[in-house]
């Protein structure tokens, strides 16, 4: 079977994990590879596509610890290709990352609400508003804004680091993001994360939406050596 | 009180159990997870579009532009006019001035949601 097709892989999980039953394993010593036959190298990324791969590690992540694939891993043999030439290295990732799990952080800036505040701050931002030219004006608000995000990103990485193992930031999206990125965090601790967001959150309410996604696989925090 | 407060935290604190939208799901599993080597990932079409639409440059004249008309766009009289009007014991014009009063205790109550604040602070008045 494994010759004449590809397999497909969502991520490594231990061989003694419970799997859930409509889903593909392939196991070799203490690993167990989550995968699926498929006939082609190539895939499409559609939408019901990269939902799936998410949710199957996710349900595994829900039952035991597992290493989540990129998308689109297409091999011809897993155990050749992915889990005896790595194995020591899989099995010690999913040691190190027994008992934790990943925690996604976003705030950003509901426009008028930070831009309001800006100027209730700053003076100089309503003469400006007043006699300035709008670049003169755009410019000195996207200043202010760059140095309040970098003050606010600080303290809400300094508030949340405390908290977790260790962390990962992602590069902004929009001119009002404050911060992006996630946190592994070990499972006891999560409602203490969560209480140190909602704090931060509250102090921050003014001006600042959070999204707290989670507790997810560790999808950040997954790195293996570049050479086999 | 529970239920003001929880309806207020709903607001500046969204929860998500596992990554809910399709923008989440991409970040995670295209940009993020494990790769064994790099060769064996295979071509993924139709990612490229999805993944370059989302950077924006931060600094940039369009940038400042859009800035300087949504700072012209805000009404910063608001407020501060009620204020005035109330210490003055004015009343005409009845309905703005208690919208823009309660704008203003918003801001007092650092600018949560608008009408759920108003209709959940019962301790307001």
């Amino acid at each position: 079977m494994s010759t004449s097709t590809l397999t497909y892989v969502y991520g490594v999980t231990w061989a003694s994990a419970q799997v859930p039953d409509d889903l593909d394993v392939v196991e070799h010593g203490a690993l167990a590879a989550l995968t699926l036959p498929v006939d082609r190298r190539q895939l499409r990324a559609r939408r019901r596509d990269l939902l799936h791969h998410a949710d199957v590690v996710q349900r595994v992540f829900e039952r035991a610890p597992v290493l989540p694939f990129q998308f689109g891993i297409v091999v011809d043999d897993v155990v050749e290709d992915v889990l005896a030439p790595r194995q020591d290295e899989l099995v010690r990732l999913l040691e190190e990352l027994d008992g934790l799990v990943e925690l996604t952080v976003r705030a950003s800036y509901r426009e008028d609400d930070v831009l309001r505040a800006l100027l209730a701050e700053q003076p100089q931002l309503v003469q400006l508003r007043e006699r300035g030219s709008p670049i003169q004006l755009g410019e000195a608000v996207a200043r202010a804004l760059a140095a309040r995000r970098d003050a606010d990103a600080h303290a809400i990485v300094g508030a949340l680091q405390s908290v977790a193992r260790t962390s990962a930031v992602d590069e902004l999206r929009t001119e009002l993001d404050v911060f992006r990125g996630a946190f592994l965090v070990e499972r006891k601790r999560v409602k203490r994360f969560d209480g140190e967001l909602e704090r931060l959150a509250r102090a921050h309410a003014a001006t600042t939406s959070f999204k707290l996604t989670g507790p997810i696989p560790p999808h950040h925090f997954v790195r293996l050596s570049e050479a086999a | 009180m529970a239920i003001a407060t929880q309806g207020t935290a709903s607001n500046y604190l969204q929860r998500a159990p596992s990554p809910s939208g399709l923008a989440d799901v991409i970040e995670l599993i295209l940009d993020k997870g494990l790769v064994i080597d790099a060769y064996i990932r295979v071509s993924v079409i139709g990612i490229e579009l999805i993944t370059i639409d989302a950077r924006i440059v931060i600094a940039s004249v369009d940038t400042y532009l859009r800035f300087a008309e949504a700072v012209n766009r805000l009404d910063l009289t608001q407020t501060e006019a009620a204020g005035l009007a109330e210490l003055r014991g004015e009343n005409k014009g009845k309905e703005e001035t208690k919208g823009a009063v309660e704008g203003a205790k918003e801001a007092f109550h650092r600018g949560n949601g608008k009408r759920s604040k108003s209709r959940s602070g019962g301790d307001d008045d």
